[in-house]
Order: C-alpha cells, then structure tokens, then sequence
C-alpha cells in the first residue's frame, strides 16, 4: 500500500512539475491572491464563477487550477487584518488580534513576514499529514461523529475563556452574550424560530463576519480617531518602522515548539467536516496563550500570537481535502465548489478516486502545496511596501478601512442589513474596548454556539436511543481530558505559583 | 482629540460602498419590445436560493453558458440563500416580470412550507411563471455499507421490534415528509436525529452506525452508494429510480407489487388508502425543482422563455454537462404537475405535522 502511495505521490508530483501544467496552479494562485485583496468576491465564488469557463477542459488542467485556487485566498486574508484590523477571511480573525497591534507598534514587517513563513510552514505540515494519512483517511473521518464534535468546540469554548485579558467574570458575561446571539435564528434541529423579532433578517441568524468587523475593524478605527492618533503605526515615514520579515522568520524558528503543535490543531481540525478554519485559528491562538508561561504580552503584539492562527489556518487546508477526497463532504464552501468543479470532469471523490485515481489526488495535493508557499513567497516580496501603509494618515486610511468593512459585512450573505449590524457591534465594539471588556469570548461564543446546541441535541438524542457508547469512542475520551486539562490548568498554575511565591 | 473630519469621512464612504452594493439588486428596466428580444443583450439575474457549490448553484453554473449562448443574454448567477430556499424564492417572486429576473427553486421544500404555514413562504401557484422544470428528486432508503440491514425486510424485520432511527438534515425539509409518509405507509415507528449538517454529514452518520438509515435524493448520494458506504434498500417512487445496477433488486414504495400496497395488505390496513397516500407522496415529491420568473410574465415573454430554456435543456449539451439527470418539462407540464401536487399535498400535512412535533417533543 505504502509503494502505490510512494509511486502516486511520485507521478502527482511529476505531473505538477511538467511544463505546461505548472502554469495552471501559478495562475489559479494569482488569481486568488487577487480576489483575496478586493472585497466583494470570496475565494469559493471566485471558484464558482470559474465553473463554467472550464468546461470543455480537460480533467487534469482543472485540478491543477483548483488546487491553485483553493491555496491562494488562504494567506492573504491575513494581510488587511494585520495592517488594519480588517480580516479578509474568517480565519484571519484571530490573526489580527496580536498582528495588528504589532502593526500599531511599527513591527508589521515583522508581523507579516512571521504569518508568511507560519502559513507556509503550516500548509506543508497539513500536506505532509495529509500524504501520511492517505490510506487512513476513512478511519480518520469516521473518528469523527457528534460527541466528538461537541467536544471540541466545549474545548474550543473553554480554552478561550481561561484565555481571555482582564476578569474572568467579564468574559464568562462576554462569552454568555455570544451563546445568546448564537441562538438567534431558526432552531438548526427543530426550524422553529428564537428571537427573530418577526423580521425574516435574522431567520438564519447573527453573522459572525459583520459581528467580527464592527467589534474590530470599526471599533478600532473610532478608537483611533478618539485617540487623536495619525497613523495606524504612529509613524508617518517608512524609516521609522522597526523589525523585518527576517525577524518574523526567525521568530518561527524560536518558537518551533507551538509552530508544529499548531499546525498539527489546523489539520486536525481542517479533517472533520464543517468545523472550518475559524474554529481551528482561534484553538490554536488559545492554545498558545494557554502554554505559555508569560502571558501578559499576548493581545498587546506579541507574536506568538501571531505563529498559531496563521499556522493552524493554512495546516487545515491539508486536512480540509481528507473528507472531500475520502467522502465526498466537503468542509467549507471553498472545497464544496472543489468538489463540483470535479464531479464536472467525471473524477468523483470517494473510494473510487482513492483506489484509482491516486496520482490525480496527489496532483490537488501538490497544487495547494505550491499554491500555499507561493502566496508566502508573494508576501514576503511585498512586505515593505505593503508595511509602509501602516504610515499612511488616517484620514486617508479611515474611509477606506470602513468602507472594506462595509463591503465585507455585505457581500458576506449579501444582505444589506448585514452592513448595519456591523457598525451597531462597531460601537458596540468601541464601549467593550474602552472599558476593558474582552471581545473575543464573545466572537469565539458566537461562532461555536450554534454547532454546540446542535451536536449536544443530537448527542444526547443519540445516547437516549442507545446508540452511542461514550466511553467506547477513544477520540472522544482523549479530547474530553484535553477539555479537562485546560480548565484545569490556570488553576494548577495559580497554585504553584502562589507555592513558589512566583506569577504564574 | 477627534477626528470628527475622518470618521464622518469613513461613514461617508462606508455608505458609498453599502448603497454602491445594493445597486446591484435594482431591477433594470425592460428596453426592447419583442419577445426574447426583451432580454437579448441584457443581462439576467438569476437567483440561485443556496450558497455557491451548492447542488442547485453548480447545475445552474453548469447551464449557463448554453443558456447565455440561446438566450443572447449575459447570465448573472446571484446566490441568495437562507431561511430553506425562502428567501431566494421571495426575491424572485418579488422582481418586475421583465424577464431579467429568472431563478431556480425546489417546489417541494416550498410547497409543503407554504402549505405547513411559514411565515414567509410564497404561494408556490400564483407568485411564480413556470418556465421548465429541470429535474425531479426521487428519494431511497439506504443503510450503511455495513450496517446488517441490507433489505428492505430486514428493515421491516428491525422495525418490527423497535422505532428506526434515521439521520437528517432538518426538520421542516421535504425528505422529513418522505421519511414519515414511507413510514406510515409501511407501518414503522421512526426516530429523526435531525440536524445533520448536510446530506453528506448524515450519510456519513449511518455509516457510523450512529443512526440505522437516511432517506435522500438518489444522485445526491449516488457516489456513496456507487462506493458502497451506503446501501440502498427502497425507492421512494413507483417506479425505477435509476437504470442504475445498484437500483435494480430494490424495493420500490408504490406500484402494485410496492411495498407500501403490500404492508396495508399484510397488516389489514385499507389498499386503497395507501394507495392515495403513496401518489400524494409522489406528486409532491415529483414536482421537481424548476426554472421561474415572477408572475405576470408576458404571455409572448414567457413562451419564448420557456421554450427556449426547455430547448435548452433538453438539449444534448446540457444533458451531457450536468453532474446529475436532468428531467425536463416545458413550462406548461410543469405547472400541471405543481397544480397537481398542490392539491394532493394536504393528505400529507397531518403526518409531516406529527413527525415534526415528536421531534420537537
């Protein structure tokens, strides 16, 4: 089994490196890179748009485009939320948490050359993971049903709420505020209606992008212009900016310890269907502040911060292709248009396409691989003029950083009253940070609350018919210690600490 | 101190860039005079009510370059999803009938939602012009590849002795209405684990082992049955789902030899009852899902669309490029076919609305 894998990786490899076709993958990863600066088109519609121009290609052109296309969009959502608050894609969120104030502080090249080799370093583990699983894939996706979902996301919840600056209280009340937004909207076991106010606005509920933006992006510009500050780095010349892409680089390497374990998060988290990237950064970052002995820095620049999203995000794209490759599920919308672009030119994802078409699986797999170190590469070629925005005025860069969230907030779910509810959490946003109230327990609630009520309903309603045996399904049990284990922590360190007579 | 000049300045553009967004959904106005010629060199919107990648998105991407290429028109997929295809189905309803607002929707979702009363929902009859219909979902039953239910009698056999718990997607969809109208007419006590995050994530459920069945659209899961994840065990119709190799010893539902007859007549049940049962059932289920306009289309408008969009379907090309079957119908048979299920559709309110307060409960 080992051999046909070695042979297929072999042959995928060799069809990727041949000329013409590596322009396919070079072109689909430009033209994402693209899209990913301009708002309005998303990585998947640009996916989708590209359906129908393809159809009289051939197969194998079309997955070498795709894997391109699925690569290129990851990374350079990362850039906006690192220069301004704004993040171009969900994942990126918890990008900007640390990226951007490393930007306030003149550090952005730093910021954006650690994020580049982070995604990069993080995209080949999730491939490397990927090609290792190859003949464990089914296992691995079947590991996965909803108690070990619910699991995850507690975990994901718990992290993030012992994580959190400032008062715990604060962000157990922020994190409530979350769970209750989570639950506006129809009922996702039952289609009965919660808090909809007899508007069809908020049948499908609050939307994390608009939420994420106008607590962030829109709040930090109001803050800024409160604080009378002229440039989001507080300097005007490109010579007052401090730190390089060297140093982010070498960062990765000081702190390979978090770099592999957060990759191994994204990948993890990238294998089950429909937990998506968000979820897999924000674990990640949580992590990170969670194992670390000094904690004060994170949410202040500190670049750890910085290390886990942007690894875990771009690991998950490796693990992302096990379910679709396996199964057919894709995980998100991107690998969703993926899959119909294939199932187009006659290759159905499933055990068919593992058994015989293994080498045209590992082309999507060189693709993205490629792909993913590309943008990295474009990053790091970029960073000194893309970190000189970071000097431009604020009167320059203000109505364009709230326009970027307007458009964001629409063309999310195209809703106009998404662009509403944006600037509402702006303010929203703007009184939480002004008076030292958390905003990402509130986030991190909003986005995993929907998939807790759901796979705790089926859960228990599985386990009262008799068809779950909790304590027979290891993955569950390993990822309930880990929930375990995290709560725990920050008291175990409270403890020691107030033994040695240390901070923790 | 503030900033007032860039914050207004920020909101200023921000406001631009929203009203410059929303433009995109003002209807524009018709220019020519002439059937078809209406919309010869204009642009479409064409409403798709599911997100991109989507079943109904990718097979409308998949058709658009024939339609562009017949219609003279460009084509503008628009994805409006949300609320179970309800919002995509109002803003259609809600367009100028000029013929540059076309769509897709699934009558059978819509017609037992407006039937059920959510809030909403358009009246499937009068809010659209039919122009074609472009396929029918026919449901099976199916088990996982291993699972040691591989009959429809050992289904029967299982049944017998407890409820069958089945995996799907939410309640309100129309697969809840052929699960529990199948299992009445079979005279089985189901269980609905419903909130399965798609066809894909509950298919994957019973091959789990974590649920015995799932009922789905057979070329939904047609690669799972074809890889033998999922074994079908009856077709929800009357006759032949599929010349498909994995159909052919499956049990069929209706018919005078269906399982549905059968079981009325084994359990001193009324044939002729489930009889009706099951063609109400079918009627619904067969409505399909279909190319529209708002109503109120132009009589010389709407059968130039309509025949050129059927021409267009039943085409070689478009049969050849579409992931699943298409099952096309003109305009006029479609309607038929809606008018048909609209009045047979209430037979199965009492049954859907029984299923949905147990799970509920």
């Amino acid at each position: 089994m080992m051999d046909s894998v070695a042979q297929s990786a072999w042959e995928g490899f060799r069809l990727v490196a041949s000329w013409p076709n590596i322009l396919y993958p070079i072109a689909g990863t430009f033209m994402a890179m693209a899209v990913a600066f301009l708002p309005g088109i998303s990585g998947a519609t640009l996916m989708a748009l590209m359906i129908p121009l393809t159809l009289s290609w051939e197969p194998l052109p079309v997955v070498l485009l795709y894997g391109g296309l699925v690569g290129g969009a990851t990374f350079m959502g990362s850039i906006t939320a690192i220069l301004f608050n704004v993040p171009g894609t969900g994942p990126s969120a918890a990008t900007l948490l640390d990226g951007y104030p490393m930007a306030q502080q003149g550090r952005a090249r730093t910021a954006i050359g650690c994020a580049a080799i982070s995604s990069a370093g993080g995209s080949t583990i999730g491939i490397g993971v990927l090609i290792a699983l190859v003949p464990l894939m089914r296992q691995a996706i079947l590991a996965f049903g909803p108690p070990e979902l619910l699991v995850l996301m507690v975990w994901g919840l718990a992290t993030m709420a012992v994580v959190s600056r400032g008062s715990f209280t604060r962000a157990l009340i922020a994190m409530g505020l979350g769970l209750l937004l989570a639950f506006v909207g129809r009922d996702p076991r039952t289609a009965e209606l919660r808090f909809t106010f007899n508007t069809m606005y908020l049948w499908d509920g609050v939307g994390l992008v608009p939420v994420v933006l106008g607590l962030f992006s829109i709040a930090e510009v109001t803050n800024l212009g409160v604080a009378g500050r002229h440039t989001v780095s507080g300097r005007t010349r490109a010579d007052q900016l401090t730190g390089s892409a060297v140093d982010g680089a070498r960062a990765v390497l000081q702190h390979f310890g978090l770099f592999v374990r957060s990759s191994l998060i994204g990948t993890v988290v990238g294998i089950i269907p429909g937990v998506g990237g968000t979820v897999a950064s924000f674990l990640a970052y949580g992590h990170a502040v969670q194992t670390s002995r000094d904690r004060d820095g994170f949410g202040r620049g500190d670049i750890r911060g910085v290390i886990a999203p942007e690894a875990a995000h771009d690991a998950k794209d490796g693990g992302a292709l096990v379910p679709v490759l396996a199964f057919g599920i894709p995980g998100s919308e991107g690998t969703a248009v993926l899959m119909a672009a294939l199932l187009l030119h006659g290759i159905v994802p499933g055990r068919a396409l593992m058994n015989e078409q293994l080498p045209l699986v590992f082309v999507i797999i060189w693709s993205l691989f490629l792909s993913n170190w590309l943008t990295s590469i474009a990053g790091l070629l970029l960073v000194n003029p893309l970190s000189r925005l970071t000097t431009l005025r604020m009167d320059v860069l203000a109505p364009l950083i709230m326009a970027l969230a307007a458009i964001g907030a629409f063309v999310y779910r195209q809703r106009i009253e998404d662009v509403g509810l944006a600037f509402l959490f702006g303010g929203i946003g703007y009184l939480m940070k002004k008076h030292g109230w958390p905003r990402i327990p509130l986030v991190v609630a909003l986005l995993l609350g929907g998939g807790i009520e759901l796979n705790l309903h089926i859960t228990s309603q599985l386990h009262g018919l008799g068809r779950l045996d909790l304590w027979h399904r290891p993955v569950f049990m390993a990822i309930g210690l880990l929930t375990l284990a995290s709560l725990a922590l920050p008291f175990a360190q409270e403890i020691r600490s107030s033994l040695t007579g240390r901070r923790p | 101190m503030v900033s007032r000049r860039y914050v207004l300045a920020g909101l200023g553009a921000a406001a631009a860039a929203a009203a410059a967004a929303g433009l995109r959904h003002r209807p524009s106005s018709l220019r020519g005079t002439t059937p078809c010629g209406a919309v010869a060199g204009r642009s479409i919107r064409w409403i798709v009510p599911n997100a991109p990648g989507g079943g109904y998105d990718t097979e409308t991407r998949m058709l658009e370059p024939f339609l562009e290429r017949a219609l003279g028109a460009g084509i503008a997929v628009e994805n409006l999803p949300g609320a179970g295809g309800i919002i995509g189905a109002r803003a259609i309803a809600a367009a100028r009938p000029d013929g540059l607002t076309l769509g897709v929707i699934g009558m059978p979702g819509l017609l037992l939602a407006a039937l059920a009363g959510t809030a909403g929902a358009p009246d499937p009859v009068r809010a659209f012009s039919i122009l074609a219909r472009l396929g029918r979902s026919w449901h099976i039953w199916a088990t996982g590849g291993s699972s040691p239910l591989k009959t429809l009698d050992d289904v029967l056999r299982e049944g017998s002795r407890r409820a069958l718990v089945f995996a799907v997607n939410e309640i309100g969809s129309a697969n809840i209405a052929s699960i529990a109208v199948t299992a009445e007419l079979l005279g089985q006590r189901v269980e609905l684990v419903a909130g399965f995050g798609g066809t894909r994530a509950a298919s994957m459920a019973a091959l789990r082992g974590d649920v015995d069945l799932v009922c789905f659209d057979f070329e939904t899961i047609r690669e799972l049955v074809e890889g033998g994840d999922l074994r079908p065990v009856l077709q929800v119709s009357a006759a032949p789902i599929a010349p498909h190799p994995s159909l052919n010893r499956v049990a069929l539902l209706g018919g005078a030899d269906g399982a549905a007859e059968r079981q009325a007549a084994l359990h001193g049940r009324s044939i002729a009852d489930a009889r009706g049962l099951a063609e109400a059932l079918f009627a619904v289920m067969g409505s399909g899902r279909l190319a529209v306009a708002p109503a109120g289309l132009d009589a010389g408008l709407f059968d130039c669309l309509s025949n050129t969009l059927y021409g267009v379907l039943a085409g070689p090309g478009a049969q050849a490029a579409t992931t699943r079957p298409l099952d096309t119908a003109r305009g006029g048979e479609a309607l038929a076919d809606v008018r048909r299920a609209s009045a047979e559709a209430p037979a199965l309110l009492p049954i859907l609305g029984d299923a949905m307060r147990r799970v509920r409960r």
